[in-house]
């Protein structure tokens, strides 16, 4: 790998003690993130930790990704944490 | 800074010597070696200086993202490789968004290439090999955790943290 090749690695799976907390080994949510579009559905594959907990969460409006969640936060004023 | 012209990180390894010679001479043997005190950023920092604060049992906790964005061959640091050369124990994070980048792989270009954002060589001469740099961000820093046991590599016994990354870090 070239050095300037390095700014570009990332993660296509993480494991944070023992649990699944990212997993895009298909590449699919980078595809979707590369054409601006919402994060994909997981295709039943549960990716929310209450919900690994046992707690399930109402992910219903789930399919908003990141990227149109902070336009809405801008357009809303809700305060963006650095 | 203080009107002797000292800064900021002579006065407080300084500071860290005078409480731990004050604790050794109350009877405390240890002073405050076993407390792990931990200098963060380490922008600039000498040889001796790197070497008083490794006898007082303390670390170095360095960014590289901050210099990445913003700078400039005058602003630039850390010096990475006196800091792996001297052995103190020393680790890297992103520091806050506000002031730098949250992918820990722009941080560790800067510390691989010693160039800024805009591809001038900045930090030349205390550049490290990917490897060590690598170690910066994972092996070395479950020491500032006091969870060297538990964290940083991949060991039976240990949590089971990890990642697939995209692509191999190797040349």
């Amino acid at each position: 790998m070239k050095e300037e090749s390095i700014k570009d690695i990332y993660s296509v799976l993480t494991v944070v003690n023992g649990t699944v907390v990212h997993d895009d080994l298909d590449g699919k949510s980078k595809a979707y993130w590369k054409a601006g579009l919402p994060t994909p559905p997981r295709g039943g594959k549960e990716m929310c930790k209450l919900c690994d907990e046992g707690k399930p969460q109402d992910h219903s409006g789930s399919q908003l990704g990141r990227r149109d969640f902070l336009k809405a936060a801008t357009a809303t004023g809700l305060p963006r944490r650095g | 800074m203080p009107g002797d012209g000292r800064p900021d990180w002579k006065v407080i390894i300084d500071g860290w010597q005078k409480v731990h010679d004050e604790r050794v001479a109350a009877g405390n043997p240890d002073g405050i070696s076993k407390l792990r005190w931990v200098l963060a950023h380490v922008p600039v920092i000498t040889p001796d200086y790197i070497q008083k604060l490794k006898n007082l049992g303390g670390g170095l906790s360095v960014l590289g993202g901050w210099r990445w964005l913003t700078g400039t061959s005058a602003q630039n640091g850390p010096p990475f490789r006196d800091i792996m050369a001297s052995g103190i124990p020393a680790g890297m994070s992103s520091d806050g968004m506000q002031i730098s980048t949250m992918s820990p792989w722009i941080n560790l270009y800067y510390v691989v290439t010693g160039k800024n954002a805009r591809g001038q060589l900045i930090n030349a001469g205390q550049t490290l090999g990917r490897n060590d740099a690598i170690r910066l961000y994972t092996a070395d820093n479950g020491w500032f955790l006091q969870a060297e046991d538990k964290l940083g590599t991949i060991e039976e016994g240990k949590l089971a943290d990890l990642v697939v990354l995209s692509a191999t870090t190797s040349a």
